[in-house]
């Protein structure tokens, strides 16, 4: 059967539609806010990089840029080897187990992302499962303070609600691999996690790749975790940039913000690639 | 030979107790008959949800969830079926372009489509609603619903709609009979996942949303303030009804796939006979 060209571009102008009004066009609106001067509490057209300038000389983004920095580079990373653990030994270890281990991690990640961070309140808040447990236990006698509000906690909760997504990613760049190369390291000598070193990894580079870059991406981009957990130390650019629009209403500085976070995101993806290229975790580029 | 469990056996029952417990334990405590977070646990009640049912704030937010996802489930499925059909029976640079730019929401941070969607609303002067909450959510779910439905449809050979064509039936019948069946599984596997993830979602909402909260925003408003155990319960409706939702597309699924491959077993064995 071959539709014609008028019925596909019936078929698909929908979708076309839906991206145009909720994602080209608003996103287009944003970038021009962004140079719009923002006085007497509303934003005005014009061209000014004030917003931009507010955005790198005011020292409080800063300190929210290192608190950004301080939770997703460890959620990243600890998600990411984690994750990789995971993914070997469900691809690779586990036999009998897999199928359940699989189903276990998807419908972990399908689980409430909400209902996951609240439930971290509910086990370390200083009356929360582990303090009271501990004191009716008679271990403790007084709430182990500093559970709750922390960077470690935004961390752990971040850890948690990425993990699934991570290893499934990895999961499935580990699939793409013949068994019969790593079976052809281990026959010419090489131990256990040499396999892995010098076999595996530089096979799966890209998919750890994407998976270390969408752990950080996400980790920048939440600004509900670090509000619920996080304690003054939890600030982060995701936080500011959802006051600006939201409590302060200026829209200009929001968005510039929001674009160099951005900028951000494409030099440390592009920062990441050029470290996996040097250390031969990615397939030589054949063009 | 008794089995001595690897080391990476261990780390992954270790890992899944991770990813598990923290739920587990809300979920064993939205059922706590005493307001003490203490295990072990005195006794069973239902009180908490009884509590949280009595409070008209949470059964409006309940609704207004419940609503926003059905609404966003079947549009999205519907618009990115309707799409991904084309995407995989025709080809054109237009067509390749949409289906990239599909792909768009996921690589933008939820956080970024928010502010974006506000920004644009401030502009066109429109007063967020629930209107603009299910267009976001459309937005964020949108991918995922494109990418079920193509990889469906692209492990149908088109050359078994062309052998329909041959046999006789015309367009329409051949969609309704070859087409539709095939597609039909992975829409409501994708429309269960679009009606999970609004059901969640919280991170576009939050610059979407007008005077109606949904459930998560309504979530939130209470943890800023004092946190009583009925919150345990809420969060087990979170938890719960996504769940439920996937669960019965699953089986769904799993019912249609089989008796797709039932029949084609039955034609298989017909040219066996013949």
């Amino acid at each position: 059967m071959k539709p014609s060209r008028r019925l596909a571009a019936l078929l698909a102008t929908p979708l076309a539609i839906v991206l145009l009004v909720g994602v080209v066009v608003p996103g287009m609106i944003f970038v021009v806010y962004s140079v719009f001067t923002f006085r007497l509490r509303q934003v005005h057209p014009g061209f000014t990089l004030d917003s931009f300038k507010a955005a790198i000389t005011t020292a409080v983004y800063r300190t929210y840029a290192v608190n950004t920095l301080r939770i997703a580079i460890p959620v990243a990373l600890i998600t990411t080897v984690a994750g990789f653990a995971l993914a070997h030994h469900i691809a690779f270890r586990a036999k009998r187990t897999k199928n359940l281990l699989l189903a276990l991690v998807t419908i972990s990640m399908l689980g409430s992302y909400l209902a996951r961070v609240y439930a971290f309140r509910t086990l370390l808040g200083e009356h929360g499962v582990i303090n009271e447990t501990l004191i009716s236990a008679g271990i403790i006698n007084d709430p182990i303070g500093g559970l709750l509000f922390s960077r470690t906690a935004v961390v752990v909760a971040e850890v948690n609600l990425l993990l699934p997504l991570v290893t499934l990613l990895i999961y499935a760049g580990l699939m793409g691999i013949p068994r019969a190369m790593q079976d052809a390291g281990r026959d010419l000598g090489a131990g256990g996690f040499e396999v892995v070193r010098r076999v595996t990894l530089p096979m799966v580079g890209p998919a750890v790749l994407a998976a270390l870059a969408f752990a950080f991406f996400l980790s920048v981009g939440d600004y509900v975790t670090p509000v619920l957990l996080g304690g003054k130390t939890s600030a982060t650019i995701g936080i500011a940039i959802s006051d600006q629009l939201r409590v302060t209403g200026n829209y200009a500085l929001g968005s510039a913000l929001s674009i160099l976070t951005l900028l951000g995101f494409v030099l440390a993806y592009l920062l990441l690639r050029w470290s996996f290229r040097t250390a031969k975790l990615l397939p030589e580029v054949s063009t | 030979m008794k089995h001595r469990p690897s080391a990476t056996g261990v780390f992954t029952f270790i890992a899944v107790v991770f990813l598990y417990a923290p739920v587990l334990v809300v979920a064993v405590f939205a059922f706590n008959g005493s307001g003490r977070l203490s295990f072990p646990i005195d006794s069973l009640s239902f009180k908490w949800f009884q509590k949280l049912f009595a409070d008209p704030a949470f059964s409006a937010a309940f609704r207004t969830s419940l609503e926003v996802a059905t609404v966003t489930a079947i549009i999205a499925g519907v618009v990115g079926a309707l799409a991904a059909f084309a995407f995989t029976r025709m080809n054109s640079r237009t067509l390749s372009v949409v289906e990239v730019a599909s792909r768009l929401p996921v690589m933008i941070p939820p956080l970024m489509l928010g502010v974006a969607l506000l920004t644009a609303m401030d502009y066109a002067d429109i007063v967020p609603d629930l209107k603009s909450v299910t267009l976001g959510h459309i937005i964020y779910v949108i991918p995922f619903v494109v990418i079920i439905v193509v990889a469906r449809l692209r492990t149908l050979d088109p050359e078994i709609e062309l052998a329909a064509r041959d046999l006789g039936a015309g367009g329409l019948e051949t969609i309704r009979r070859i087409t539709l069946p095939i597609m039909l599984p992975a829409m409501i596997g994708a429309g269960a996942i679009a009606f999970a993830f609004s059901f969640d979602e919280l991170l576009i909402t939050t610059f979407t949303s007008g005077l109606e909260p949904t459930l998560p925003m309504y979530v939130v408003s209470r943890l800023r303030r004092t946190i009583d155990p009925s919150v345990n319960a809420v969060a087990f409706v979170m938890l719960f009804i996504p769940w439920v939702a996937l669960g019965i597309a699953y089986l769904v699924m799993r019912r249609s796939l089989g008796a797709i491959r039932r029949g084609a077993g039955t034609v298989d064995a017909g040219a066996e006979v013949s």
